[in-house]
């Protein structure tokens, strides 16, 4: 209870509003969260292998990565902004690793550290073109670095996959430990650590404000500038941790990895219940998204619906999702 | 407030009922798998599970009728399972992932790259055989690939090719997805063989394996080859689309391609594409299945099995199109 009291007040509406927001965040957390418990209850009926320790497992293991790069890109929707170039971040940033650790067999270490250093300064150039060229949408910026990105990960690797990591790398993606998977636990820490970022340093209230109202929020002191580069640069970091993950779950770096990742985070921030307005979205709501995403497919996969249909199914539950969100904000004007 | 939570979550109900209708009458293999689950062979029959890199293709609704072909002919607890597009190589991952659940006694599996080496290597840990079909992976754990040998298919395309031009001609090739195992091999088989006739490669640029693409890749290499004699394109889609390129500048190159798609088909039966070398996706998949069976009869396999390929002409285009076309029932 306490946590979602905290999470409305980094809303700068205006003062009068506060309470409408209130219920609306309420409501915008247990909707996503009541959806995901409905979808398992049906799944578990209709077959027997979808509620057994094994499945959840694996679909512990398929959601981390589309949570990890969600929760970056939940800082960008929240500043109103969006960032397209995550799935050409990760790939770009795994290839440099794998160019580390493999091609040049340096130490893992290095090549853990140069994926996340890279998608960090990927996530950082973003920023600075938005904020320094004045690029007028960063739907532009991203899109132009999803493709230099891409382009750059396919020119350094020649166009084909790296294989055969050192086992400390592929540790985090591939391991679990007393069966959960690591890569699980990695997005439950991040998402701690997320969740305190936004909600209880001035940085993370800022992100909100901006999203609230970048004029205002300018014309009150917030460094606007400096916390959009910030927010880029997570999100790039972001993408570069989901890579680590996935590295390990494929024991490769391809150049050609995460495309059309940034559609699924999407996805999952918007479904979580935030707002491409700006403004709102939480952490859990957008872990939830995440895994709505993933239960589906998983549960879709394993009554044996084709994939074709699967794709027709995850996008309308993203248009209801929305819809709901339209109904919710008529209903407050009224 | 209230009331838009239930819209939702009717929607919700009601899209999962409709797809749960859909999902059962449209796999019957599937249906009895329900009774049956949990225990091995419930019924004796044994289970197979046949994964797919992607659906959105002709050829793989084609391996699609060959496995479940095979499901009926061997009276086999069968499930068959794709990947929506093969460039997603995490779905097929997932999908693997998700079939192991149910445990079946063999896994006939179409992979994409050898990013799914490490998830094929659980049902290796699980004692599940895997067989691999049409392409093949560097990976011991496999029992066997079955497929075209694509670098000899690349190489009886250049011949036939070839016999279409004469020494010192030049030609360009349009590539598909650089990096994909299947790519490298048939473009390698085309260029060797090409070299040793004696024709003369002028450019060598990748389309990706899309038609669409193909039309701009081979517009811009007309313009800065317009002397070209002839065209080989890694797959057939790629070849319609460069077809288009050709037939848009006014030109009249020949086409070669490599695949047997069914608009191929027809344009080499009227005249377009001068040639194919047609693999077999269906016999691919059927084979799989029939395979599983014997390894799980602990009988010995080949640890490589050709599925056939074959030149594809004017002359036996039409022939070719009516067996496919019979196969996908349309």
């Amino acid at each position: 209870m306490e946590e979602r009291a905290i999470n409305l007040e980094p809303q700068v509406e205006g003062p009068k509003k506060k309470k409408e927001w209130d219920t609306k965040k309420l409501l915008n957390k247990f909707g996503a969260l009541l959806g995901l418990l409905i979808l398992s209850t049906i799944l578990t009926v209709l077959t027997p292998s979808f509620l057994t320790v094994d499945n959840l497992m694996n679909i512990l293991r398929q959601v981390s990565i589309n949570s990890l790069l969600a929760m970056g890109m939940l800082l960008t929707i929240i500043t109103a902004g969006i960032d397209l170039s995550v799935g050409s971040i990760l790939a770009f940033a795994i290839v440099t690793g794998g160019i580390v650790t493999v091609t040049l067999g340096l130490s893992p270490i290095l090549g853990i550290a140069t994926i996340l250093l890279v998608g960090a300064l990927a996530g950082m150039i973003n920023g600075l073109l938005l904020t320094k060229l004045r690029l007028p949408h960063p739907f532009i910026s991203t899109l132009g670095t999803m493709n230099v990105f891409r382009g750059l990960a396919l020119i350094v690797t020649a166009a084909s996959p790296i294989f055969g990591f050192p086992l400390m790398i592929n540790y985090i993606g591939q391991e679990s430990v007393v069966g959960i998977p690591i890569s699980f636990m990695l997005v439950i820490v991040v998402a701690i650590m997320m969740h305190i970022f936004l909600n209880r340093t001035s940085t993370g209230r800022y992100i909100y404000a901006i999203g609230g109202n970048k004029e205002a929020a300018r014309l009150s002191g917030i460094p606007v500038d400096r916390v959009l580069v910030i927010v880029y640069t997570i999100s790039g970091f972001m993408a570069a941790l989901g890579g680590l993950v996935l590295i390990g779950r494929t024991n490769s770096a391809s150049p050609i990895a995460g495309l059309t990742y940034e559609l699924d985070a999407i996805a999952a921030v918007i479904i979580g219940g935030a707002s491409f307005m700006g403004g709102v979205g939480t952490v859990a709501g957008t872990i939830i998204g995440a895994m709505i995403i993933a239960v589906l497919r998983n549960g879709l996969n394993l009554i044996g619906v084709s994939s074709d249909l699967q794709t027709v199914v995850i996008g309308l539950v993203i248009i209801l999702a929305v819809y709901v969100d339209v109904l919710r904000r008529r209903e407050k004007k009224n | 407030m209230k009331k838009s939570m239930y819209y939702f979550l009717f929607l919700i109900t009601v899209t999962f009922t409709i797809l749960a209708g859909c999902s059962e009458e449209g796999n019957a293999s599937r249906s009895d798998s329900g009774t049956e689950s949990g225990s091995d062979n419930g019924d004796g029959k044994p289970k197979v599970a046949v994964v797919l890199k992607g659906s959105d293709q002709e050829y793989f609704k084609l391996a699609e009728q060959g496995a479940k072909q095979a499901f009926e002919d061997f009276d086999v607890n069968g499930t068959y399972m794709a990947a929506t597009t093969q460039t997603d190589t995490t779905q097929i991952i997932n999908i693997l992932e998700d079939q192991l659940i149910e445990k079946p006694d063999a896994l006939v599996v179409m992979p994409s790259t050898e990013e799914q080496i490490p998830v094929l290597q659980r049902y290796n840990d699980d004692g599940i055989p895997v067989l691999l079909i049409d392409t093949n992976l560097e990976w011991d754990g496999k029992d066997t690939y079955i497929g075209t040998d694509n670098y000899t298919a690349g190489q009886t395309a250049a011949e036939h090719l070839a016999s279409l031009l004469s020494e010192g001609d030049q030609i360009a090739i349009l590539e598909g997805v650089t990096g994909a195992k299947v790519n490298e091999d048939r473009v390698q088989g085309v260029k060797d063989k090409l070299e040793e006739l004696g024709i003369e490669i002028v450019a060598s640029q990748s389309a990706d394996f899309d038609r669409v693409k193909a039309v701009t890749v081979m517009e811009n290499i007309l313009t800065a080859n317009p002397d070209i004699d002839g065209v080989f394109t890694a797959n057939d889609a790629m070849g319609m689309g460069a077809l288009e390129a050709v037939q848009g500048k006014g030109l009249d190159l020949p086409v070669v391609g490599i695949d047997g798609t069914t608009d191929a088909l027809e344009s080499i039966s009227n005249g377009g594409m001068a040639g194919t070398v047609s693999q077999d996706p269906f016999n691919m998949a059927y084979l799989g299945v029939e395979n599983a069976l014997k390894v799980l009869d602990g009988e010995k396999i080949d640890e490589l099995i050709n599925s056939g390929s074959k030149v594809i002409t004017q002359d036996n285009a039409a022939e070719e199109l009516n067996r496919v076309n019979e196969l996908l029932g349309k």
